[in-house]
Order: C-alpha cells, then structure tokens, then sequence
C-alpha cells in the first residue's frame, strides 16, 4: 500500500530527475548554477593567495623574476593555452549540444575537452622534465646549472612549480569529473529539459582555463 | 495562476521549466578564434621590449608597460570566455554579482597585503622599535610592554623577542615599566643583546638586509 502511494507522489512531482525538494525544474536549475557560480568564486580566493604571493615577490625581486621567466619555454606555453582554448570551445559545443538534446554530440565534445586536457598534461611534463634536468627545482632542491642566477631565482620557480603544480591539480581533476559527466551522457541521464551537469562540468573547466590564462602571461611572458 | 504571471520578463513562457537561449556554433567559433589571435598577440607582444624602448636602460622584464599590456590582454581574453563560453551575458544577474565579488575581495586581498609589505621596512612612530630574533638588532615595527620597548635590564638593550616572555611578562610592577627580571641563564641572551646595539649603530642597511632576507624565507 505504501509503496503505491509512493508511486503516485513520484508521479505528481515531476520528471526522475527533478529532486523531491525543488518545485520546478527552474528552481532547480537555478541553484545548481548558483551553488556552482559560487564554488567557482571561492576557486578564485582559492588561487588568489598564490597570485598575490606572485604579485609581492616580483614588486620585490624583478630582476629575477625576469631571468627565471627567461628559462621557461613561452612557445610550449602558448601551445598549451592554445590547447586549452580549444577545450573550452568543445566544452562549450558539449552543453550547446545537450541543450539541443544531441546525445552523440555531447560524447564526442567531451571526448575531445578530455583528450586535450591529456594533451595539456603532457606538454607540461615535458616542460617539467626540462626543469628537472636543468637543476631548476622548487625549494632546498634548487641546484641550477646556470652561470650567473640572480639572487632570488629559486623564488620564482617556487611560484612557478606551485601555480603551475595547483592548476595541473586542477586539470586532472577536470578530467575526472568530465569524464564522469561522459558516462552520465552515454547512460542517457540527460536530454533537451535536463543538461544541468554538463552545464556545470563545463563550468569548472572554463575556469581551468581561466586561470591558465592568466598564469600564462604572469610565468611565461615577462 | 492569474495572467500576469504566463511570461517571464524576458518572453520565456512561465511554466516552471527551463528555457535558454541557445546560441548559433559560429558565435562559439568566432570566440575561439578571437582567442587564438590575442594568444598570438600576446606572445609577440612580449618579444618586443617596450619599456627598454620608451625608457633605455630598462632591464628587461622588469618594466610595468609590457607587463598591463599582457594583464590587459589576458583580462580581455577571461571576458571573452566568461561572458560567452560561461554563459554569464545570458545568466542571471546574481550570478555576475558573486563571480566579480570574488575579483573585488581577491583585489582587497591583494591591495592590503601590498600596502603591508611595502611599509614594513619604515620606521614606525606609534609602535616603536621591534628587534630582529636572531641578532638582536632593531627592526622598524614594534612590540611594547607597559609602553616601553622591552629592554634588558644588563645591557640596556632591547630584547630580542624569543627573551620577551622571560625578560617581560605582563604582570611586570609598575613601578618599573619595561624592566624586568634577571637571571644568569640569560647572559647569553645578554651578549647576544650587546652585539644587537653595536650591529645597530652600525648602520641601518643591515636591518634592511634582514627584513629583505625574511620575506622568502615565508
């Protein structure tokens, strides 16, 4: 008996999806992207302490903030901004797809936002491998096999492997939860009423992409 | 539900579901490609030395005009891709209101802990003098007791701070503010207090190198 009454009230609320403590699909809808909008913001404050620790280091120590940019490669730089400028774009052709309902579409978008953010993670292990191999490590492992390193040298690649190292974080756990929202979409949760998640997957991945937009000019392009 | 509520103010009809604008593939292809040239122009931007240029003499790297022109690309391309990739331009407007709230406190972060820095190394006339640990030697900043700068009783010194709590503790008389009690363990602390004065005296670009050699050690 009670199992049929609660098959009623599921019938009168609404659509599986929408939960038991929103009314309308809308209300819904616009908390989700709030909550979401939120948790981007505290992203935000979240980075903002090692961009201010950037910003006080560099006022302090220009010059070597000039040479440790010097060893960094701007051309892999630009190629992974590029790289991740595209996933953004297919990111956002994902949710424009199932918006339309286009089940097929939304895969392969996310398909290939995945396959740069693995492309991204690459190239930045190759970077990385460059660093090691030139002794320019992050803290009392600092050993540069350079000439004349300014003084505070190691204070910028302590910023650089800390941001870049925090953003590299960020992008493989994008590439978790994108690749979640991916088997969501084959399973077939979503449709032309209910997109939400891959709105906010999306969402999350264009502030990786925000913050390497920024990262690349501040290390890369002094 | 009575008329007035069967459209929402921007057309859509009011029936609870979700209805967005959906935009044409060519607007997200012309964003993208936007994109791509300002990255190229940024990156050519950078190869040119503008402020060794307007100002010889420059080292490179260190001028500001290179540096607004790449924070005022990289800010145009973030607008870009926040207001079209994000859907922020069609979303509501509280959603706006948070993400640029988050900039404004992030910039108050930034700004205060600015103003700090840049002012720690001033002599400070409210607070007194502070004294560097591990040599002894004044600081500008300043730590007081009973009004006073905490000074060793032997040497008439001031204290370095790791000695404050033996040589001042709160519940000094007083009759004899800013002095307090000797002990022979503390001799040492002592000399290490005459070396402080003498280094002192010495000159103020020591103190400077300090307080320099302190901010990336944190």
């Amino acid at each position: 008996m009670a199992s049929v009454e609660q098959a009623h009230e599921d019938a009168h609320h609404g659509p599986k999806w929408l939960q038991h403590h929103f009314d309308t699909p809308i209300q819904q809808f616009e908390s989700a992207k709030l909550g979401m909008w939120l948790f981007l913001a505290q992203e935000i404050l979240f980075f903002s302490g090692l961009f201010v620790a950037y910003g006080l280091v560099r006022l302090s120590f220009p010059d070597a903030f000039a040479a440790g940019s010097a060893q960094l490669n701007r051309y892999m730089g630009g190629l992974n901004t590029v790289v991740l400028l595209l996933s953004s774009l297919t990111a956002a052709l994902a949710v424009r797809s199932a918006q339309l309902g286009k089940k097929d579409e939304v895969s392969r978008y996310l398909i290939i936002t995945i396959l740069c953010a693995f492309g991204f993670m690459v190239i930045k292990f190759f970077e990385y491998r460059l660093k090691f191999e030139h002794g320019l490590l992050p803290g009392t492992y600092w050993h540069p096999h350079l000439a004349n390193a300014p003084d505070h040298m190691h204070v910028f690649f302590g910023l650089y492997f800390m941001l870049t190292g925090l953003h590299g974080v960020h992008v493989v756990i994008g590439i978790g939860v994108l690749g979640w929202i991916w088997m969501r979409n084959n399973r077939g949760d979503f449709s032309k009423e209910y997109w939400t998640p891959v709105d906010l997957a999306a969402l999350y991945w264009h502030l990786v992409d925000l913050v390497w937009i920024y990262l690349f000019p501040l290390l890369y392009l002094i | 539900m009575s008329n007035e509520h069967q459209h929402t103010h921007d057309g859509h009809p009011n029936d609870g579901a979700v209805h967005v604008h959906i935009h044409d593939v060519k607007l997200y292809l012309g964003i993208f490609f936007a994109l791509m040239i300002l990255t190229i122009v940024t990156v050519l931007a950078s190869l040119v030395d503008i402020d060794g240029f307007i100002r010889p003499g420059t080292p490179h790297g260190t001028g500001g005009i290179n540096f607004l022109l790449a924070m005022a690309i990289a800010t145009f391309k973030a607008t870009c891709v926040i207001t079209w990739f994000m859907h922020l331009k069609d979303d509501t407007r509280f959603n706006a209101l948070f993400f640029l709230g988050s900039l404004v406190f992030a910039g108050v972060f930034f700004v205060y802990t600015g103003n700090d820095t840049y002012y720690r190394q001033r002599e400070d006339s409210i607070q007194g003098q502070y004294v560097h640990p591990s040599t002894g030697e004044r600081a500008p900043g300043g730590l007081l007791v009973n009004g006073q700068p905490c000074m060793n009783p032997n040497t008439g010194a001031v204290v370095p701070a790791y000695c404050l709590s033996y040589y001042c503790s709160p519940t000094d008389s007083a009759e004899a503010p800013g002095t307090c009690q000797d002990s022979p363990a503390h001799e040492e602390g002592a000399e290490h207090g005459a070396h402080g004065e003498a280094a002192h005296e010495g000159g103020e670009a020591a103190a400077h190198e300090g307080a320099a050699e302190a901010a990336p050690a944190h």
